[in-house]
């Protein structure tokens, strides 16, 4: 989510988003300050006890595209010992609270195996870069609801010995730093509870090896019950728990420098998160959509406000030619359309439109919401935070009941 | 693509690495690595072996007629040993994760004449797909490696 190009924005007309670091004022769990830095797209969003307003911007570096940020408060267990910390990227496509631990100030416990060893989280990316750090337990705060004493990860955090090589390999590319990530931390809220899940319970060669027990040289794979693997704060919220809606507002081509949004708890909940005519898509065991193009059905299609673009498919299949300087992105002559149709394992089907532009144009503007931008992901479909723009997408939450039905699905 | 035969065996042969542009037998090498069941489809075109994990990773070898490893498909909940199944196209996959300008979290492709990977996906959904253009059976699309 770093982005391929420098936008020409001084930082400082982020200055309200915090550009440049983190803030530590001790916070309470009000929800009345817009965490957004103004600008040109859209109203001032709701504000309520499940309404945490989200930004749009370039982000901390000045050359974020299409990354949406959010202020995030922990706590020490039980207490009024706060601190917040902003531009945490809102991640639809992980599960749990991730910080980079150096931001981080308060007197937090790590976790700890039977044997009294630190509890280590490795997380993997495509590439190979991932995150490494102890599992710590906070209170997290989000607009006015309290998740209580919730694992999270503190990424680059000390007390560990390096990495282990079932987690770097020999060449992985750590993410330590706010400068790694382009965020200070990232907030998985997709529809699962834990990073993991199952199968980080398991002994011998079943376990993916996503949590390590660590002595002062060593660390080894380690068996973790659910309740101790990093966790999706909304789930531990006392309401408002059974899912989450990130709404948007639509955003005019060629783009905007800012936009304030919405991140609302809970589905059916409150007067303010009903589905409304928003269809349920149920996800498949590997939280996945159908999307179909040209009558060619690509089943491992997902929406993911973490993605930074509509990634899909490739040169060939979209007769759009990639960048020649950001050559992950398409750079098609002209703007062009799609129409596609997205369906769940429930049976909902809908059509879905989409336009993607010149990414290297569209690189030249000051803008940081680029609603047009589009790159190759070959036999699939990443609907990245461009497809939120003009919309609520709703996530409902396995294990959870809504009014459409049970989670996982997304809903829009 | 017609499926003429199924059957399923468990190699146990020594722990070696090897994979995309390998012979035959990397792939029960690859199985061993993986502590995984190893099921072998004849497609009409090509050898499709499939390797599944204890921890639910799935390795997809394409077998050409020659018994070259033309291609390579994975997914499961984390990658698999990604040096293990690109083999010698490995250090493709990793010059092009850490260009500078890679945005986190975004699917990672390579395309080079040598070959083409993609790595993509999200948390405990992670898939991809690698082939080489040179050892492609003239009658297979790429579109199959998957």
């Amino acid at each position: 989510m770093s982005p391929m190009r420098t936008l020409l924005v001084l930082c400082l007309l982020l200055a309200l988003a915090g550009c440049g670091g983190s803030s530590n004022s001790a916070a309470n769990n009000s929800s009345g300050s817009s965490g957004g830095s103004g600008g040109s797209g859209g109203s001032t969003p709701p504000s309520a006890v499940n309404v945490q307003p989200i930004t749009v911007n370039a982000g901390l570096f000045n050359k974020y595209a299409n990354g949406a940020f959010a202020s995030v408060t922990i706590c020490v267990p039980g207490s009024t010992n706060c601190q917040t910390i902003d531009n945490v990227l809102v991640d639809t496509g992980s599960y749990g609270l991730r910080l980079i631990s150096s931001l981080v100030t308060l007197p937090l416990t790590n976790e700890k195996d039977a044997n009294g060893n630190s509890l280590a989280n490795c997380i993997q990316y495509v590439d190979k870069s991932y995150n490494w750090g102890p599992v710590a337990i906070a209170d997290v705060k989000l607009a006015g609801e309290t998740a209580s004493s919730v694992p999270l990860e503190l990424i680059g955090g000390g007390g560990l010995p390096a990495a282990p090589s079932q987690c770097s390999g020999t060449d992985g590319k750590p993410e330590s730093t706010a400068q790694d990530l382009g965020a200070n931390g990232i907030l998985g809220i997709g529809p699962y509870q834990q990073d993991c899940g199952l199968a980080c319970t398991l002994s011998g060669s079943s376990n993916p090896g996503v949590y390590f027990t660590c002595t002062a040289s060593t660390c080894n794979v380690a068996s973790v019950p659910l309740a101790q693997q990093v966790q999706n704060p909304v789930f531990s919220f006392s309401t408002d728990n059974n899912g989450v809606i990130l709404q948007l507002p639509a955003v005019n081509p060629p783009g905007a420098t800012s936009v304030p949004g919405s991140m609302i708890f809970g589905i059916g909940t409150q007067s303010n998160n009903s589905l409304g005519s928003a269809t349920a898509y149920m996800l498949d065991n590997s939280g996945d959509i159908t999307v179909t193009y040209n009558g060619q059905p690509y089943s491992k299609s997902y929406v993911d406000s973490g993605s930074n673009a509509y990634f899909f498919l490739d040169s060939n299949s979209t007769g759009m030619p990639m960048c020649k300087s950001a050559n992950s992105f398409y750079c098609p002559a002209s703007a062009k359309d799609f129409n596609v149709t997205v369906s769940g394992t429930n049976g909902a089907s809908n059509p879905v439109t989409f336009t993607i532009a010149n990414a290297e144009s569209l690189f030249q503007t000051p803008n940081a919401a680029l609603p047009q931008l589009g790159g190759d992901s070959p036999n699939t479909f990443d609907f990245g935070l461009p497809f939120f723009y003009g919309r609520s997408v709703a996530y409902g939450y396995e294990n959870h009941t809504t009014p459409a039905g049970n989670g996982p699905f997304v809903a829009f | 693509m017609r499926v003429l035969t199924l059957l399923t065996m468990l190699f146990a042969a020594a722990n070696v690495f090897a994979s995309l542009g390998g012979t035959y037998t990397t792939v029960q090498d690859d199985g061993a690595h993986m502590k995984g069941a190893v099921r072998v489809r004849q497609m009409v075109a090509y050898d499709l072996h499939e390797i599944t994990a204890p921890t639910g990773v799935r390795v997809r070898e394409f077998v050409s007629p020659q018994g070259r490893v033309f291609g390579v498909a994975w997914d499961g909940p984390v990658l698999p040993d990604m040096q293990q199944v690109l083999g010698e196209y490995y250090a493709d996959y990793i010059r092009a994760a850490q260009e500078p300008t890679r945005a986190h979290g975004q699917p990672l492709v390579v395309r080079t004449p040598n070959v083409v990977i993609y790595s993509g996906g999200h948390m405990r959904s992670m898939h991809g797909s690698a082939y080489v253009p040179q050892l492609m059976p003239a009658n297979v699309k790429a579109e199959e490696v998957r």
